[in-house]
């Protein structure tokens, strides 16, 4: 035994390991599991230099909305404010599960965001969001951002789409170091969630 | 049930006692005061709209959300809710002859009429 455990302490100290280590690992920095109940759900001061870049998952967020013009939103936010000036872009591509149909989005000079469209929820048990999230919040001047996405039962039955965007925020000379998701008929917060799970993991 | 008004919808919520939360951070945030009140009426006016809204996706009418009714309504039709089923029910109206005879000749008919014979339904 004597030989090949020197061989194994010779390997360990001469090769690396991607995915081994610190370096490549995820580090969960936040989550929330208890958004039942929430009207909206914010993490402040969760993005710095500590980490190369992130990811955000959304799994499962629920709505309980009895309507069907129920939008998820999101916005970046800084210092503990929302990001509201009209410096939000944002592309998507969807396909739908129950049709051929593809549909293409865009947001241009937006206050806000419309996540994963066509971004409805409503609480008939079957709708729900759920996305993974890439950013980069230490990009100079632009924040860019990806999601890839599912989307059951949007705003009624038979409707259920598979998506990803590229979402861009012109943040010169703010660092975005959070975000906050919320359910609005209109433009601000007036619905609750009904249950979801947001996980945050940082890479280096 | 019979509709409500915005202030309708605003006492109910109130007669409800209602309580309004954020999540920061994981921890949960009740909201009081002034943000309440404003936080409240927008609830109040998010359940009239939806009222609203959900008397036009059932009796139809105008609505700046028109494009989307439109779509959910064609989504959930399955004679036209994609491009095979609408070709399926287009050809079908010439095959019954709602076009005049003379479209039964065009080519594209007669390329689906031969693969409608080729394939056929058990």
């Amino acid at each position: 035994m004597g030989k090949w455990k020197n061989y194994i302490i010779w390997i360990e100290k001469t090769m690396s390991y991607v995915g081994k280590g610190q370096a490549g690992n995820p580090v969960l920095v936040a989550s929330d599991i208890n958004i039942n109940g929430a009207s909206s759900v914010s993490f402040d001061n969760v993005f710095s230099s500590d980490f190369n870049w992130y990811e955000v998952y959304f799994y499962e967020l629920q709505s309980d909305s009895s309507t069907g013009d129920t939008y998820l939103r999101m916005n970046l936010r800084a210092g503990g404010s929302d990001l509201t000036s009209s410096n939000y872009d944002a592309a998507w591509q969807r396909h739908s599960f129950d049709t051929s149909s593809s549909v293409f989005d865009n947001a241009a000079y937006t206050t806000t965001l419309e996540l994963t469209p066509p971004s409805r929820l409503d609480n008939d048990g079957g709708s729900s969001a759920t996305a993974i999230m890439r950013i980069d919040p230490n990009t100079p001047n632009v924040v860019f951002f990806y999601i890839d996405y599912l989307h059951m039962d949007s705003g009624g039955g038979n409707n259920d789409w598979g998506g990803r965007g590229a979402i861009g925020y012109d943040n010169s000379g703010t660092a975005v170091d959070g975000f906050k998701i919320y359910l609005t008929t209109s433009s601000t917060p007036n619905e609750d969630f009904n249950g979801g799970a947001i996980y945050i993991f940082g890479y280096k | 049930m019979a509709d409500k008004t915005k202030a309708e919808f605003l006492q109910q919520l109130k007669d409800d006692n209602i309580k309004i939360f954020d999540n920061v951070n994981g921890a949960r945030i009740e909201i009081t005061g002034s943000e309440f009140d404003t936080r409240l009426n927008d609830k109040a006016q998010g359940l009239y709209d939806s009222q609203e809204y959900d008397k036009i996706v059932t009796s139809g009418g105008q609505h700046s959300d028109y494009l989307n009714m439109r779509g959910n309504a064609v989504n959930s039709n399955s004679k036209i809710n994609s491009f095979v089923n609408f070709l399926d029910s287009f050809m079908s109206a010439i095959q019954a002859g709602k076009f005049g005879t003379d479209a039964q000749s065009w080519d594209a008919y007669t390329e689906w009429k031969a693969i409608q014979d080729k394939y056929t339904q058990p």
